[in-house]
């Protein structure tokens, strides 16, 4: 019968490869994330020598083992006890060499408690997924706040406190304090309402508003994990430092805020700037902006002691001798390149003036020749042009003379 | 004491300005010495309005939007 099973034909796990795969199941079916269980607990025996906890929740059906390892529990805030209603927060795994799964758990928290801190979870999740804490939608503080807006209970240390601070930082601020509960079921809308108002304030505008609580417990501190008060921080047009409780404590409105203080002394400390340090500021700057001056200084006087140097300076005589010998030098030069440059040029235009000397027809007029031209001013080269009667220039040597043709007598061209 | 409110956040800004200027290569020596007394002149500005001893003022904002003294 045995061997007739092993010839099945069906894969054969090792112990390792089934347990293996148990723990992938597990890994799957929860995503790989923390997941949070409800039970009494049930075998508790305290911390181990190493400070770990081994124990189970339980309730009517199931037990479910659970280890709490010593650098998690140590952050515990109060004492676990058998049978006490928890709810804890952590990942399931599979102990392969006892073959158990198992929760390893990162949080544990009494009932009461844990309900709280699942609201918390719920509405964080629920408000990141819609934008509410985007780094994109946070807005900058000013530098050099002139108001201050605060919302706290005016009645409380932290108001004090915050005061403190601001005399000693910043004492040019102005400060209005916007009064509201801070614990309570009728905070939240306290809260919501202070912000508002200071928000309608003109007259002095508020730029920077401080949300101050101090320390309490998480049912304390619950009005800034309301929802309307994460709505009014994230609809604030004035950029809102949240602060409250201790540097461990977060709330819902820490996550909206612009920014978030780790006490209310520390959220005054980011609103404003320190008077101390900006005046140590100034002063640096004024020895910077002296050297630098002292070295343009420097630099002008070597730029003065250059001038000063210069033979132009030393010697405005010699200067004005020296450039005076060489202008006339320039001179010189200049009026013997001007007669050279004649001289050339009127060599040069001599022999066509001689030529059109010669060419000229009055200069025939000399040797006794005369022209005849008609009054209009043509010259006259053929009898047959003019006729009896017409007046005719005849122009001599010297003078002229103004005729009327007796007869015409027509022939051929002389000298052809 | 009170002081005269000033703009820090302006004059800080234009204190950079007129340092940039005087540790700008390409300015003559005139303008460097205009500009230092500039930024010599905001500086005691500033200087003074920081050193100013005085208390804050504390105000409550009430339903009604009304300042009144904080105690």
């Amino acid at each position: 019968m045995q061997e007739e099973l092993l010839h099945v034909d069906e894969p054969i796990y090792s112990v390792e490869e089934v347990t293996q795969r148990i723990t992938a199941a597990i890994s799957s079916e929860f995503s790989g994330l923390p997941i949070w269980v409800r039970g009494e607990i049930s075998n508790y025996r305290g911390r181990n020598q190493k400070g770990h906890m081994y124990f189970s929740l339980k309730d009517e059906r199931a037990t479910l083992p659970l280890v709490f390892f010593a650098g998690k529990n140590a952050q515990l805030d109060f004492e676990p006890d058998e049978g006490m209603a928890v709810i804890a927060c952590g990942q399931l795994n599979v102990y392969a060499p006892h073959g158990r799964y198992q929760l390893i758990v990162e949080r544990l928290l009494p009932e009461g408690r844990g309900k709280l801190f699942l609201q918390f979870e719920k509405l964080k999740r629920k408000l990141d997924e819609q934008g509410l804490f985007a780094a994109a939608t946070k807005q900058p503080l000013p530098a050099f706040p002139v108001t201050l807006g605060i919302v706290t209970s005016p009645t409380g240390a932290v108001i004090r406190d915050i005061l403190k601070i601001v005399q000693k930082r910043y004492p040019a601020v102005r400060v209005l304090v916007a009064p509201a509960q801070v614990q309570g079921e009728q905070a939240a809308a306290s809260i919501v309402k202070a912000i508002e108002r200071l928000h309608r304030c003109q007259q002095p505008q508020v730029d920077t508003i401080i949300l101050a609580r101090g320390g309490g417990s998480i049912e304390d501190l619950w009005p800034f994990n309301e929802e309307a008060v994460a709505r009014a921080i994230f609809a604030a047009k004035i950029p809102i430092i949240s602060a409250v409780g201790h540097e461990t404590d977060f709330t819902i409105s820490d996550f909206v805020a612009d920014v978030r203080a780790a006490t209310p002394t520390h959220a005054a400390e980011l609103a404003l700037p320190n008077c101390e340090e900006l005046l140590r500021e100034l002063d640096h700057t004024g020895k910077r902006l002296l050297t630098a001056m002292e070295q343009e200084l420097e630099l002008a006087k070597e730029a003065h002691q250059r001038f000063a140097s210069a033979t132009v300076f030393r010697f405005p005589e010699k200067f004005i001798v020296d450039r005076q010998q060489m202008l006339d030098r320039l001179c010189e030069q200049l009026d013997f390149k001007i007669g050279d440059w004649l001289h050339t040029r009127r060599a040069s235009l001599l022999a066509p003036a001689q030529r059109l000397v010669a060419l000229n027809p009055l200069q025939v007029l000399q040797r006794g020749f005369a022209l005849a031209q008609k009054p209009s001013g043509p010259i006259l080269q053929d009898a047959s042009k003019v006729k009896r009667g017409e007046p005719i220039v005849v122009r001599l040597h010297r003078g002229s003379l103004d005729c009327k043709v007796e007869q015409t007598h027509k022939g051929k061209p002389r000298g052809c | 004491m009170a002081t005269k409110p000033i703009d820090l956040a302006k004059s800080f800004a234009e204190l950079e300005k007129l340092e940039a200027v005087i540790n700008d290569a390409g300015r003559g020596f005139h303008k460097k010495v205009e500009t230092m007394q500039a930024a010599l002149a905001i500086l005691h500005e500033l200087r003074q309005h920081l050193q100013a001893k005085q208390k804050i003022q504390v105000e409550t904002l009430d339903d009604n939007l009304q300042c009144k003294p904080f105690d």
